[in-house]
C-alpha cells in the first residue's frame, strides 16, 4: 500500500506534467476556502479506497486554460470544468496506482465532481500557489 | 461503410474534455488523418466501428458501460485486426500491459502525455 505522499507526489507530477503548473507541498496551516470542487476516485485491486481531492473553482479554471490551450479570458462551459476537474483527479489516482507496481490490475471508477462552499480544509499542497486538499481513504 | 477517408481514427474517453485533447494533438502532430471520430465508452465505440471504416483507435481503460479492455476483447471477437489499437490510459501498470498483451494492442500511451507522444505513435501507426 502506500502513504498520502506518495499520492501528493502524483497530483504534483500530473499538474506539472499535463496542466504546466508548478505544484509543491506546504506544511503551512493553508485552508482551502470558498468555491471548490471536491473530486472524489474510487478504485478497487490489490485493496480498495478513495482519493479525494478538493480545490478552488478558480484553480480549475485556471488548469482547464492551460490542459485546453485556451486564453485566459475564453469561457469555459462548466460541464467541461468539472469534466476536467474529474480527468485531474483520474490521472493522478492513476499515476499514483501505477506507481505502486502492484501484481493485480487496478479498477477506476468515474471520477465524481461536485461543487460545494468549503469551510477551510487544511490544505497539503499548492498549485499555482492556490491551497489543494489531498485524502486517501483505504478501504480494506 | 464510410472508406472516403484514408486513415479515419476514433478516439474512445468518457472524458471529453481529455478526446479534446486527444484530437488537438493529432491535429498538431502534422500527420495526415481523416475523420476524427469520438465515443464515451467501449459500446458506443462498437456502434461506430460496425458504421464507419477506422483504421486507427485510441481508446482509455476505466470507463463507464464497458470498459477498453471489454472493447478490444469484442473488437477481437468480431475478427477486426486491420484496425490499429492504442491505449490511452493512466494505467500504465504492468499487470495492465499483461492483461492486454493478447489483444493486438500495438502502442500504450500513459496519462498524462506530451502531445509529442501522440505524434510519435501516429508517426509509427501510419507506416
Amino acid at each position: 500500500m502506500s502513504s498520502l505522499k506518495s499520492v501528493t507526489d502524483a497530483v504534483a507530477s500530473v499538474a506539472e506534467r499535463s496542466f504546466f503548473a508548478f505544484a509543491e507541498t506546504t506544511d503551512a496551516d493553508v485552508p482551502v476556502a470558498g468555491d471548490c470542487y471536491e473530486i472524489c476516485v474510487a478504485f478497487t485491486g490489490a485493496f480498495a479506497g478513495v482519493v479525494r481531492i478538493v480545490m478552488p473553482i478558480a484553480l480549475a479554471h485556471e488548469l482547464c486554460t492551460a490542459f485546453s490551450g485556451l486564453g485566459p479570458d475564453d469561457v469555459i462551459a462548466q460541464d467541461s470544468l468539472s469534466d476536467l476537474a474529474g480527468e485531474f483527479g483520474n490521472m493522478a489516482c492513476g499515476t499514483w496506482l501505477t506507481g505502486l507496481d502492484e501484481p493485480v490490475c487496478f479498477s477506476l471508477t468515474t471520477p465524481v465532481v461536485s461543487q460545494r462552499s468549503e469551510p477551510g480544509k487544511r490544505a497539503v499542497m499548492l498549485v499555482n500557489d492556490q491551497p489543494i486538499s489531498v485524502e486517501l481513504e483505504i478501504e480494506r | 461503410m464510410d472508406t472516403s477517408s484514408p486513415f479515419n481514427i476514433l478516439i474512445v474517453d468518457d472524458s471529453a474534455m481529455m478526446r479534446a485533447m486527444i484530437k488537438r494533438a493529432v491535429k498538431l502532430s502534422g500527420v495526415e488523418v481523416g475523420t476524427i471520430h469520438e465515443a464515451a465508452n467501449g459500446q458506443e465505440a462498437l456502434g461506430v466501428l460496425e458504421a464507419h471504416a477506422i483504421a486507427a483507435l485510441f481508446t482509455d481503460i476505466n470507463m463507464p458501460v464497458m470498459t477498453g479492455t471489454e472493447l478490444l476483447r469484442q473488437m477481437a471477437a468480431r475478427g477486426w485486426t486491420h484496425i490499429v489499437r492504442v491505449i490511452v490510459s493512466t494505467d500504465g501498470s504492468e499487470a495492465r500491459r499483461e492483461e492486454v498483451r493478447d489483444l493486438d494492442v500495438r502502442m500504450y500511451v500513459e496519462k498524462p502525455f506530451a502531445p509529442e507522444a501522440i505524434r510519435d505513435v501516429l508517426a509509427e501507426v501510419c507506416h
